[in-house]
C-alpha cells in the first residue's frame, strides 16, 4: 500500500469507527495498534507505545488539570460559584447576556492563570454553566461560551502551545506570549460581540433578569453576596494569576495554590467537609483520567501517522493544489490544519505542520511571528472543532447531563465562524498580534 | 447467570475502590506543592523532590482511574449514530466494535507495559532527573492499571453480549 | 529581526540539495529520530548526511528523518531505539542517567569535567568512547557518532560575579551536586515552567545550553546577564546511535559508509554550535540586550575539588561501569593534564585584544 493510501485508510477508518460510537479512546488506540502491526514493517512498535504511556504520565503540565477541576468543583459545591454568578446576574441587570459577557472575560482571566485548555473549561464548566442554566440561557450559548472562552487559555500566556510552537520554529518565547496576549484579548473581544449582537437577534437566548426578580433582593442580601461570594471569588483567581506573575509559584502550583485557596473560601462558608473534599478529587481524576487516556491514545495514532509517512502525504498535498497565490497557498494550509484537526492531537497537528508550512509560508513573505499565532488560534480551532474536539471532552465530563453532545455539537459552530472571523481580521490587521511583540526587547 | 452477574460486579468493584482510593493523590499533590511554595518563597530551602513525586502520582492515578471512568461509561464517544438507537441496539455495536478495537488494544498493551515494568526493575531504573528515584514501582502501577482496564473492558463486553441475547442488563 | 533565521545551517560545503532521482525501492529503509527540530543546525547538517548516504549507497540505503518528539518523547527517544521502535537516534545519553551514570561520568557533560576539546582527545583516543558503548550495550544501541554541545550559560537578572555573590540564590539547574558546593540552591523545574518561573522570577538564575540553544527556548530574551564557565553541565557529547540488530543487518560497506558520514558531519555540528554561540553573543553586546560575565577561576578550582570528592562516592554507588570508567578517567587526566599544562595554547586566558593581536571589543567589563 503507498503512503497516501495508508494516510487515506487512517483518516476514514477513524472516522467510521467514530460513527459507530465507540469510545475514541479505543477508535485511536485500537487503529494506532492495527495500523502500527500491518504497516510499520515489525511489530516493535509497541514498544513506541510503551513509552508513549510513560511519558504521558509523566507529563509535568497536565499535573495541574485535576488541581484546577478541585478548584472549580469546590467553588461550585460551596456555593461560591452559583453566588457570584447570581450576584453578576442582578448587578448587569437589564443587560442581555450579562452572564455570558461576564463568563467571557472570567474565561480569559482564567486562561492568563493556567497554560492548558482544560483547566479553564471544567472550572467555567462546574461554576457558569449551571448558572446560565439556571437563568434561563439556552443550552448552546451557555456551554458554547464555556468552551470557546475556555479555549482563550491557550492563545493568552501562559500557553503550553506556544511553548511548543517556541520549540518547533525557533521563535522567541516572549514575542510569541505577546502575539498570543494580543489575539487572545482580540477574541476575548470578538465573543463579547457576537453575544451581544445574538442577543439581540434573539433575546430568548439569554434571558435578563426581570423587573420582579431584581426586586425580589433585597439590598442588604445583594451586599452580602457581593462581599461573600463575588469579591473572594475573583480575588481567588485574580490571586492565582498573581502568584504566577510575581514569581511566588509556578504554573502548576499555582494550581495548587488556587485548590486550597477554594477550600478556605469552602470552609468560611461553612460547607467544607471530607466528603465534599472527596468529591471534588473524585470529579478531578475521573475527568483527568477520561481526557489524558485520551491524549495517549491520540499520541500513539500521531506517532503511527507520522512515521508511516504521513508528513510526507501532505507535503505533496500542498505542493499539488498550491499555485502560485500566496493568500491561496495560505488558505489551503489552513484548510489543512482545520482538516488535521478532526483527527489528530495538537501535538501531531503541530509536529506536522510546523516544519512544513513554515518554510513555505516565509518565502512567500508571510511574517513569521504572526503566522505563529494564526497558527495557534487555528489549533484552538481545533480544540473546538469535532468529532476530535477536546473542548467538549473536558465539558461533557463536568456538565450537567441535559446538555448533550449534541448540544455542544451544535454551540461550537457560532464560536468557530468567530474563529474564522478572527483569522480574515487578522490577515488585513496583522498590527493586531504584532503590536505587542514589537514592545519585547 | 447469576454467577457472572457477582463476578461482573465484582470487577466493577475493584474499579470504583482502586479510582477512588487514587483520586486521593490530588489532595496529596495540593499539599505537597503548596508546602514547596512555603518552603522556597519563605524558608528559602526547596526541595529537589516535590514537583517529580507529584508528577507520579498525577501519572499513576490518570492511569489507574481509567478503568472506573469505563466503568461509569464517561468515555467520550460520538452520539450521532447511537442518540437513534435502543440499549441493546448499542450493545449490538459494542459487541462488534470491541474484539477489533478495544481487545486489540488491551491486549497488545497490557503484556507490553508488564514486560518493561519487569525491564525496569532488572535494570534498576531511575529516573533521570535531579531527585532520580527509582521508576520500577511507578511502571509497575501503570502496568497494573492496564490489566484493570483490560478487566473492566472484558466486563464491560459481556454485559453487551448478555443484553443482546438475552436482552438483561447484568 | 526573524530569530528563525539565525540558527539555521549554511548547506555543507560540496553537497547539493538532494536530487528527486529515483533509485526505487531501498534494499534498507531507516527511521531516524534526531532531538532537534528543522532549521536547528543539527537537523540540517544530519538531514545533509542522510542525503549524502543515500546518493553514496545508490538508493541502497534510504535514512527518513524524524523531528524530536515526533515518535517517542526525547526523554525515551534512546530507549524507544534500542526496543527496535526505530532504527535511529541522536540525542544526549544523559536522559538515561537512571539506567546507567556511567553516560553522564564517561560524556555526557558530568559538572566541572573537561573543555570539549580535550574531551574529544578523551572520547577518541583515551578510552570514552569504549566506555560510552559499555553503557549502550545495556540497551542494544551501537554508537557511531558523537558531537560537542559546547559551553553552556548561566542566565541570570543580577550581575553575579562570583559564587559567593550567589549564595542562597534559586538556581534552575539539572546539576544540584555542583550548585550546592557553590552555595547556591538547586531548584528542579520541567522545560516548560522555566521560562515562566524565570521570566516571572521564581528562579534567580538558569541554564539549559549553548547560548544558541536558548534562543529558541526565549530564556535569553528575559535575561540581562550570560554567566561563564559552565561549571554545572560540562561539555556533553550529543551521540548518535543505532538499534543493534538494524546495525547487525547492514553488510560492510554501508556500514562503513554510515559510520563515516556521520563522525563528519557531527564535528561540524560541534564548530558550527560554537561560531553561531559566538555570533549571538556579538549581536547581544552590540544591541545591549544582554552583558556577559566571567566567573573567577579560583571559584572553579573549588568547585573541582569538591566535585572530585563526589565523583569517588558515585564510584562506589553507581555501579561497576561508573566505577570503571572514573579509574580511566583518572588515566587519563594523569597523562592528559600535565601535558596540557605545559602544552596550553598560548592564547587562552589573554584578553582579545592580545590573542587577536589588533583592537578587538572585549565583552567583559
Ligand atoms: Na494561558
Ligand atoms: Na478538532
Amino acid at each position: 500500500m503507498t503512503e497516501t493510501g495508508i494516510v487515506i485508510a487512517m483518516f476514514f477508518s477513524f472516522l467510521f469507527s467514530l460513527f459507530l460510537g465507540t469510545p475514541l479512546v479505543y477508535v485511536l488506540g485500537g487503529l494506532s495498534i492495527i495500523f502500527g502491526f500491518l504497516f510499520w514493517g515489525d511489530t516493535n512498535i509497541i514498544a513506541l507505545f510503551v513509552r508513549t504511556t510513560t511519558k504521558l504520565a509523566t507529563t509535568t503540565s497536565y499535573v495541574c488539570i485535576p488541581l484546577f477541576i478541585i478548584m472549580g468543583a469546590a467553588l461550585e459545591k460551596s456555593g461560591a460559584a452559583a453566588e457570584l454568578f447570581e450576584s453578576i446576574h442582578v448587578i448587569m441587570g437589564r443587560i442581555k447576556g450579562g452572564l455570558a459577557i461576564a463568563t467571557v472575560i472570567i474565561c480569559a482571566l482564567m486562561g492568563a492563570a493556567t497554560g492548558v485548555i482544560g483547566a479553564s473549561i471544567t472550572i467555567m464548566g462546574l461554576m457558569a454553566l449551571p448558572a446560565m442554566l439556571k437563568c434561563g440561557y439556552s443550552k448552546t450559548l451557555a456551554s458554547g461560551v464555556v468552551m470557546a472562552g475556555g479555549s482563550l487559555g491557550s492563545l493568552i500566556p501562559p500557553s503550553v502551545i506556544l511553548v511548543v510552537y517556541a520549540g518547533l520554529s525557533q521563535l522567541s518565547i516572549s514575542k510569541l506570549f505577546a502575539g498570543g496576549m494580543g489575539s487572545g484579548l482580540f477574541l476575548t473581544f470578538l465573543y463579547i460581540i457576537y453575544i451581544v449582537v445574538l442577543c439581540i437577534i434573539k433575546p430568548d437566548v439569554a434571558p435578563p433578569i426581570t423587573q420582579e426578580q431584581r426586586e425580589s433582593y433585597d439590598k442588604k442580601e445583594l451586599q452580602k453576596m457581593f462581599w461573600s461570594s463575588f469579591v473572594p471569588t475573583i480575588s481567588l483567581i485574580v490571586a492565582v494569576l498573581g502568584s504566577i506573575m510575581s514569581g511566588i509559584a509556578t504554573p502548576n502550583e499555582a494550581s495548587a495554590l488556587g485548590a486550597l485557596g477554594a477550600f478556605i473560601l469552602a470552609a468560611f462558608k461553612k460547607k467544607f467537609n471530607m466528603k465534599m473534599v472527596m468529591e471534588c478529587s473524585y470529579n478531578a481524576i475521573k475527568t483527568t483520567s477520561m481526557v489524558v487516556w485520551i491524549i495517549l491514545t491520540a499520541s500513539m495514532f500521531t506517532s503511527v501517522f507520522l512515521g508511516l509517512g504521513g508528513g510526507r502525504v501532505v507535503t505533496e498535498l500542498i505542493m499539488n493544489l498550491g499555485g502560485g497565490n500566496r493568500w491561496l497557498i495560505l488558505a489551503i494550509i489552513l484548510g489543512i490544519i482545520a482538516l488535521m484537526g478532526l483527527f489528530l492531537d495538537s501535538t501531531g497537528t503541530l509536529m506536522i505542520g510546523v516544519p512544513l508550512f513554515t518554510p513555505i509560508l516565509y518565502s512567500l513573505g508571510f511574517d513569521p511571528l504572526w503566522f505563529g499565532i494564526i497558527f495557534a488560534v487555528m489549533i484552538q480551532l481545533d480544540y473546538l472543532s469535532p468529532p476530535f474536539a477536546y473542548a467538549i471532552f473536558y465539558l461533557r465530563a463536568v456538565a450537567p447531563p441535559e446538555v448533550t453532545t449534541k448540544d455542544m455539537y451544535y454551540a461550537i459552530i457560532p464560536f468557530m465562524l468567530v474563529q474564522a472571523l478572527s483569522i480574515v481580521i487578522m490577515c488585513f490587521f496583522p498590527q493586531i498580534i504584532q503590536v505587542l511583540p514589537s514592545m519585547v526587547k | 447467570m447469576k454467577s457472572l452477574s457477582v463476578v461482573l460486579k465484582g470487577i466493577d468493584k475493584i474499579s470504583i475502590f482502586l479510582g477512588k482510593l487514587f483520586s486521593v493523590t490530588t489532595i496529596i499533590i495540593m499539599i505537597l506543592q503548596v508546602t514547596e511554595i512555603v518552603l522556597r518563597y519563605i524558608l528559602k530551602s526547596p526541595t529537589i523532590w516535590i514537583w517529580e513525586l507529584c508528577v507520579y502520582l498525577y501519572g499513576a492515578a490518570f492511569v489507574m482511574a481509567g478503568a472506573w471512568v469505563l466503568q461509569e461509561d464517561l468515555h467520550v464517544r460520538t452520539d450521532l449514530l447511537i442518540n437513534n438507537l435502543n440499549d441493546r441496539q448499542r450493545a449490538f455495536l459494542d459487541m462488534i466494535m470491541y474484539p477489533p478495537l478495544v481487545f486489540v488494544f488491551i491486549f497488545v498493551m497490557t503484556p507490553a507495559q508488564i514486560s518493561a515494568a519487569i525491564h525496569s526493575f532488572l535494570i534498576k531504573e531511575t529516573s533521570f532527573n535531579a531527585w532520580g528515584p527509582p521508576l520500577y514501582h511507578f511502571k509497575a502501577i501503570l502496568s497494573f492499571g492496564f490489566v484493570i482496564f483490560g478487566l473492566q473492558a472484558a466486563a464491560n463486553w459481556i454485559r453487551s453480549i448478555v443484553l443482546v441475547f438475552k436482552g438483561v442488563e447484568i | 529581526s526573524s530569530a528563525g533565521q539565525t540558527n539555521a545551517a549554511p548547506p555543507a560545503s560540496g553537497s547539493q540539495p538532494a536530487e528527486a532521482k529515483n533509485y526505487g525501492t531501498p534494499e534498507f529503509n531507516w527511521r531516524f529520530q534526531l532531538v532537534h527540530q528543522p532549521g536547528q543546525p543539527e537537523y540540517e547538517l544530519y538531514k545533509q548526511a542522510c542525503e549524502d548516504i543515500y546518493k553514496i549507497s545508490g538508493g541502497r540505503l534510504k535514512i527518513d528523518l524524524y523531528a524530536g518528539g515526533t515518535l517517542a518523547t526525547s526523554t525515551e527517544a534512546f530507549q524507544a531505539c534500542g526496543d527496535g521502535a526505530f532504527e535511529m537516534n541522536t540525542s544526549w545519553p544523559v536522559y538515561m542517567k537512571g539506567i546507567e551514570y556511567a553516560f553522564v561520568a564517561a560524556g555526557d557533560g558530568e559538572p566541572m569535567s573537561m573543555a570539549w576539546e580535550d574531551k574529544m582527545v578523551w572520547m577518541y583516543e583515551g578510552g570514552g568512547w569504549e566506555q560510552m558503548q559499555k553503557a549502550f550495550d545495556k540497551v542494544n544501541l551501537h554508537m557511531i557518532s558523537f558531537g560537542m554541545q559546547t559551553a553552556n550559560v548561566l542566565l541570570a537578572n543580577d550581575a553575579f560575579k562570583s559564587f559567593a555573590e550567589m549564595k542562597g540564590k534559586n538556581f534552575r539547574t539539572s546539576a544540584g551536586e555542583v550548585a550546592r558546593i557553590a552555595g547556591i540552591t538547586p531548584v528542579s523545574l520541567p522545560l516548560e515552567e522555566v521560562f515562566t518561573a524565570f521570566s516571572g522570577g521564581t528562579v534567580d538564575m538558569a541554564e539549559f545550553g549553548t547560548l544558541i540553544y536558548n534562543v529558541g527556548l526565549g530564556i535569553n530574551d528575559v535575561a540581562k546577564y550570560g554567566i561563564y564557565p559552565d561549571f554545572w553541565n560540562v561539555s556533553n557529547t550529543e551521540c548518535t546511535v543505532v538499534n543493534k540488530s538494524a546495525w547487525e543487518k547492514l553488510p560492510e560497506d554501508l556500514k562503513l559508509l554510515v559510520s563515516n558520514t556521520f563522525k563528519a558531519y557531527a564535528f561540524r555540528t560541534t564548530t558550527i554550535l560554537e561560531y553561531q554561540s559566538a555570533l549571538k553573543m556579538k549581536e547581544y553586546v552590540d544591541s545591549g540586550a544582554m552583558k556577559f560575565i566571567r566567573l573567577p577561576d579560583e571559584d572553579m578550582v573549588k568547585a573541582r575539588a569538591e566535585m572530585y570528592k563526589i565523583t569517588r562516592e558515585y564510584a562506589e554507588t553507581k555501579g561497576e561501569l561508573t566505577k570503571e570508567t572514573y579509574k580511566k578517567l583518572d588515566e587519563f587526566y594523569s597523562v592528559f593534564y600535565p601535558y596540557r599544562e605545559v602544552s596550553r595554547w598560548w592564547g587562552s586566558g589573554l584578553t582579545s585584544d592580545e590573542a587577536a593581536g589588533f583592537d578587538v571589543k572585549s565583552y567583559i567589563e
